[in-house]
């Protein structure tokens, strides 16, 4: 019986830290023959080596016992051009997992995810390098890369004792910029306090969006004051909007009171549309019905208890609308107190969950996810944008989820036709759901979901398992 | 809220036009919802390399749990005579 040739791994050590650490444990590890390689000599060395794959990984890291041969094994077994993975850093003496998306390329324009082990196939190396590029390059070269040749471990294989040095925000803005030159799309990059950075895509041109609220006029006590819920939420809308180029689709039951039309009328003038509602509930056969009336190309389907925040909320959902292959957006979303009541849908072992639910306005995880447009599993139909060609792709919401999982269903319904789901920190509204609200789910609706979509809600891409913020008094605010 | 609306100057009515959309999305709906189902029921689950990790990943985790590794122990005599009754019947 003869052993079999351990695979050979060219490794570099990237970046300023502590690189004798890092060397050592390089060294330590086992499964692999791993040659340590300068970064100006790698092209070279690759030529002349049998190495297969080619570990970049960030001065200071120390590797989990088996990273290398982990990475080796993954990137053979999928055909993987490039392989990422989940870490741990250490602050005083608690230990934080930093949980990293499956590849999103939307968030990678924005924000280099990839941490600091990262393993390329020898010819993706050869690739990149021979553009003369290094570890600050990577994540465009992913966004060129066949997205399912990018592979996330969503294992701890690497950890730091400290936080990574963020660059200085002109720095990482110009590598935003040059990644979206590099990739071909037409952006602006501005800084956003406190060391985010947002990508602003053009509007291309100023289609119609058609804005549909299904009500039935009822009143609500926000801010210590009854309003109708429906007329407040149009008020703010053509009263803090700043994109004109609006229809507003009531769809009102019949026992919606007259002077709740009347007052609509008044606010929204010509840009209101009623559509009657006499059935019995369901709130996605009313957002149906509303959709059957609207004439634009791209439809936000709104609750009636909300109210607007930001202006530019519809041209920051639809310019994202209009990116290629993005398929619905959601936006952030309020409770009355300020906290945050939807950032994203996750779906994990077949339950469907809000995103950072009643997570102060300021917290975050270890990346930054919430001051960053990225993908996500599913958004909420509370606020969200789909071109009316989408909407009538997928059959709309579904009406036999009349009351609930409509939207989950409507996600995945939107995923499996190709398309992704992106959610952006910078539509804001109030949504003055109840925070106490019992749900009320039947069992029917909760199995027909189930019954289409189960084995597909036991695994989330993009959000970990993370049920608490990062505090920055309890550890690093953020990586990126 | 008794006062329904009767009539209001920026109702849309109902058209056929608007009631066929209604109907088409209602029945790519259930093509979609059936075609879902039918995928629930496939072995073959087009799964990501990336979701397969996690999947894997996942299951690690229940099998590392306590509450798998007690069930494992409590159902040990069982497998001994599912094991035993099925040996017997091979053997005839």
């Amino acid at each position: 019986m003869t052993a079999e040739a351990e695979p050979r791994v060219s490794v570099v050590i990237t970046g300023g830290g502590d690189r004798a650490r890092t060397s050592a444990a390089v060294s330590r590890q086992r499964g692999v023959v791993a040659t340590l390689v300068d970064e100006t000599t790698v092209l070279a060395a690759l030529a002349s080596d049998l190495a297969t794959v080619l570990v970049l990984v960030e001065a200071g890291t120390t590797l989990e016992p088996g990273a290398l041969r982990r990475l080796v094994d993954v990137i053979h077994r999928f055909s993987a051009a490039i392989v990422y993975t989940d870490s741990t850093i250490q602050v005083a003496a608690q230990t934080f997992a930093i949980r990293r998306p499956d590849f999103s390329p939307l968030r990678l324009l924005a924000q280099d995810y990839l941490g600091d082990l990262v393993a390329l196939d020898v010819e993706a190396a050869k690739s990149l390098l021979l553009a003369g590029e290094s570890r600050a390059a990577l994540s465009g070269f992913a966004l060129r890369v066949e997205p399912s040749r990018v592979v996330h471990i969503p294992e701890p294989l690497s950890h730091r004792d400290s936080p990574a040095k963020v660059p200085a925000l002109d720095v990482r803005r110009t590598a935003v910029q040059r990644r979206l030159d590099d990739a071909g799309v037409i952006a602006e990059v501005d800084t956003v306090a406190p060391a985010g950075v947002r990508i602003r895509f053009p509007v291309v041109g100023t289609p119609l969006v058609s804005i549909i609220i299904p009500t039935r006029g009822s009143s609500a006590s926000v801010r210590g004051a009854d309003r109708v819920l429906v007329v407040e939420a149009v008020r703010s809308i053509v009263e803090t909007s700043s994109y004109a180029h609006i229809e507003i689709v009531v769809v009102a039951d019949d026992a919606t009171p007259s002077s709740v039309i009347d007052e609509l009328e008044r606010v929204a003038g010509d840009r209101l549309m009623v559509v009657r509602w006499s059935e019995t509930f369901n709130f996605s056969a009313k957002i149906n019905r509303g959709a059957a009336h609207a004439s634009g190309g791209y439809l936000l389907l709104l609750n009636d208890d909300v109210e607007v925040i930001s202006a530019d909320w519809i041209e920051t959902m639809l310019s994202l609308c209009q990116q290629p292959g993005i398929g619905m957006v959601g936006a952030n979303l309020f409770f009355e107190d300020g906290r945050r009541q939807h950032s994203g849908h996750f779906y994990r072992e077949g339950v469907a969950g809000h995103i950072a639910f009643g997570w102060a306005e300021d917290d975050d995880d270890g990346l930054g996810s919430l001051t960053s447009d990225h993908e996500v599993a599913g958004v909420t139909a509370a606020c969200a944008m789909i071109t009316s060609s989408m909407f009538r792709r997928v059959g709309g919401l579904s009406s036999l989820l009349p009351g609930n999982y409509n939207d989950v269903d409507l996600s995945l319904k939107v995923r499996t036709a190709g398309s992704r789901i992106v959610w952006t920190p910078w539509a804001r509204l109030f949504h003055f759901e109840s925070q106490t609200r019992v749900a009320t789910s039947t069992l029917s609706e909760s199995d027909r979901l189930r019954g289409r979509w189960g084995t597909r809600m036991e695994v989330d891409p993009y959000w970990s398992d993370l049920t608490a913020p990062w505090k920055s008094t309890e550890g690093p605010s953020r990586l990126l | 809220m008794t006062d329904g609306w009767s009539e209001s100057s920026r109702e849309s009515p109902r058209s056929r036009e608007s009631d066929d959309y209604e109907r088409e999305l209602a029945l790519i709906d259930r093509i979609l919802g059936l075609e879902a189902q039918l995928a629930e029921q496939s072995v073959d689950f087009a799964l990501t390399p990336s979701e397969q990790l996690r999947v894997e990943q996942q299951i690690a985790r229940m099998r590392g749990s306590l509450t798998w590794r007690f069930g494992q122990i409590a159902a040990t005599p069982l497998n001994i005579v599912s094991h035993r009754m099925g040996r017997r019947k091979r053997d005839g």
